[in-house]
């Protein structure tokens, strides 16, 4: 997994994400021990304190939680609420995108999900 | 907070008529990787050598660890500047210039310095004067890390080191920042291949402080926009537009504003597209005209 | 203590310098000289000998342009840099006056090294006692290169222009001077009490020219910028 970052928004939040991806894809199951900051730190060369400012983001949001002299590890429970937030952000960046260029168009709701169903079938 | 590393206020230093520092106030906090960016000849190399106690400022009030740095040795033997092209006495080996500093700097790590002799294939017995540019830059940087002074600076350490040997440079860089954190300041104009591992930016352009924030903040910062000149200009009016574009009858601008979703729902509307602008871009935007506050006038 | 050690050895690094250098030139003088005199077969009496005292003066001149500015670079001290050069050439001095003391001992005990050449051992210079020639020897060569030392500090923080001043004030008092004794008759009992007085006295009236340039030095150094 390459993870090319975008020098244009806040790294934190980018490593926030990359873990969310990795929580989601299953690549981090729960109860696991995420890399420590140090680490991704040496990955990403990136600052540690940034790195670390990306996963106390999700401590806060409860989707990780800290071990007393271990670490960070995945919360039981994290990759459902995960999901359900993507779910919600892909509603609004897909779907809600999807409609308004469906209106440009005129494509109507029913003549949507015909298409829908034409491109699952591929 | 009164546990700074540095502390500056009001700093100026003139020569005569040419002021090359002009009334800066700064603070760097401890263990954070600052970044001290600029043009050449902005000030930064300036500031940094009063910081060292190599220059006398004109005015101005300056403490390092709390106290002024000029003949102090509790705050002197803190400090490690490695500044580019610094000469070294003219029959000085590697080796000399290595165990030197290990007994000038009281943190000094002689086995990393070793291992980091081995990274660089730097030969030992050779005359400092004889080396290539990019061996002479690896000696200074072997020095400052294995220094492990509380505070490092390090300006513009890389000429002649190829891309690789900066990769490596940045590399143990982080590496050794995880393990023994301390204060480092990067003073260099490749912003690109260092923004990631800063924590804390500052901006210097014609002696005075363009820029002071924490870098996180700077990202998605500022964005382009761009289309026909007239819709451009349009919707920049009233923003703080730091770039202009012509191109034939087409526009792209720079603005120096977060993109908000009403923002973004007019460009759309207006055909206009937008790009985030990188950290590199944002500076040197910056730098290359001042800041305007009106949108919509011309040049 | 630690830091000016710290300068010493950041001095004494430089080998060449310090050692092999003024060992290369006053060796080679007194070879030529030496091969002079086994052709001519005359008694010799060389002016070679005052090659090292010539090199303490360039060594002064040029030890803060080469360390100077890397010193502070460093993290040095000004004050340590200045204690730690005056100290090392105090040492200097004092091991090159004890090498051309054994030499000038060597010198007499060949016979004046079997061709009659007087380099290390020579009238008015090397007369008195032997504490005498130590302090007289030791006193030159520190005047030397604490003249060459001010000479660097001068430059260091004036540049030419300062140094050009300086040399226009040095020949402006000495031209005064000079005429001065000679319109007031001084030459007279100036030249008689040269006659009197032996190389050691005058040595000694180096001193107080020793300490002005180490004051001068230390002045300029503190505000010297890299």
């Amino acid at each position: 997994m390459t993870l090319i970052i975008d020098d244009s928004r806040p790294i934190f939040v980018q490593i926030a994400e990359r873990i969310e991806d990795d929580i989601i894809q299953g690549r981090l199951p729960e109860e696991t021990q995420v890399p420590s900051k140090n680490e991704f730190a040496s990955f990403y060369q990136i600052n540690p304190a940034t790195a670390a400012k990306g996963v106390n983001l999700l401590v806060d949001e409860g989707i990780l939680y800290k071990k007393r002299g271990i670490g960070m590890f995945v919360a039981t429970g994290a990759r459902a609420v995960l999901v359900e937030k993507r779910k919600e952000q892909f509603f609004e960046q897909y779907v809600v995108t999807m409609l308004r260029e469906a209106e440009k168009l005129g494509i109507s709701a029913d003549q949507l999900s015909d298409m829908i169903r034409r491109g699952d079938a591929k | 907070m009164m546990n700074n590393v540095v502390e500056v206020k009001n700093l100026t230093k003139s020569y005569g008529k040419v002021t090359a520092v002009n009334n800066v106030t700064f603070s760097l906090e401890p263990n954070k990787i600052y970044g001290l960016l600029g043009r050449n000849g902005a000030g930064k190399t300036t500031i940094m050598h009063m910081i060292t106690a190599q220059l006398f400022a004109t005015s101005g009030e300056l403490k390092v660890f709390g106290e002024a740095p000029y003949e102090n040795e509790r705050v002197l033997s803190q400090v490690c500047f490695i500044k580019e092209s610094l000469k070294y006495p003219d029959n000085y080996m590697v080796k000399d210039v290595l165990e030197l500093s290990a007994s000038l700097f009281p943190n000094w790590d002689k086995e990393y310095a070793n291992a980091l002799v081995q990274d660089f294939q730097l030969p030992l017995k050779r005359r400092m004067k004889k080396l290539s540019r990019g061996m002479h830059s690896s000696v200074g940087i072997i020095v400052g890390l294995a220094s492990r002074a509380p505070l490092t600076i390090f300006d513009e350490p890389y000429l002649g080191l190829d891309a690789v040997a900066r990769a490596m440079f940045y590399d143990r860089l982080i590496e050794d920042y995880s393990e023994y954190p301390r204060t480092i300041v990067l003073s260099t104009h490749l912003i690109d291949e260092v923004s990631r591992m800063l924590e804390h930016i500052i901006v210097i352009d014609g002696g005075k402080i363009l820029i002071n924030e924490d870098a996180d903040e700077l990202r998605g910062a500022a964005y382009s926009v761009a289309g026909t000149a007239n819709a451009v200009e349009s919707f920049i009016a009233g923003k703080k537009v730091i770039s202009r574009e012509p191109f034939g009858g087409l526009l792209t601008a720079g603005v120096f504003e977060r993109l908000t979703e009403t923002d973004r729902k007019r460009l759309e509307s207006l055909g206009l597209q937008t790009a985030a602008i990188s950290l590199q871009q944002l500076i040197v935007q910056l730098t290359n005209k001042k800041l305007e506050t009106k949108g919509g006038s011309r040049p | 203590m630690n830091r000016i050690a710290n300068v010493l050895k950041l001095l004494i690094r430089d080998k060449h310098a310090w050692m092999t250098v003024p060992a290369g030139i006053l060796g080679s003088s007194f070879i030529v000289n030496l091969i002079i005199g086994f052709g001519s077969g005359v008694e010799i009496y060389t002016g070679g000998l005052s090659s090292i005292f010539i090199y303490m003066l360039v060594l002064g001149i040029i030890v803060l342009p080469q360390t100077f500015p890397f010193a502070v670079s460093f993290s040095i001290r000004r004050t340590d840099y200045y204690i730690g050069t005056v100290l090392n050439a105090i040492l200097s001095s004092v091991i090159v006056t004890l090498i051309l003391m054994i030499l000038a001992g060597i010198e007499e005990a060949t016979n004046f090294w079997g061709v009659q050449l007087h380099f290390f051992k020579l009238p008015f210079l090397t007369d008195g006692n032997l504490a005498e020639v130590f302090l007289t020897e030791f006193i030159l060569l520190l005047t030397m290169f604490m003249g060459g030392f001010m000479i660097g500090s001068i430059f260091r923080k004036f540049r030419a222009i300062g140094l050009f001043i300086t040399s226009l004030a040095g020949m402006i008092v000495t031209t005064l001077l000079v005429v001065l004794s000679t319109l007031n008759n001084w030459w007279e009992p100036i030249l008689n009490w040269l006659k009197d007085t032996t190389a050691f006295e005058l040595s000694l009236w180096l001193l107080p020219f020793v300490a002005c340039f180490a004051i001068i030095s230390f002045l300029l150094i503190r505000r010297s910028t890299v």
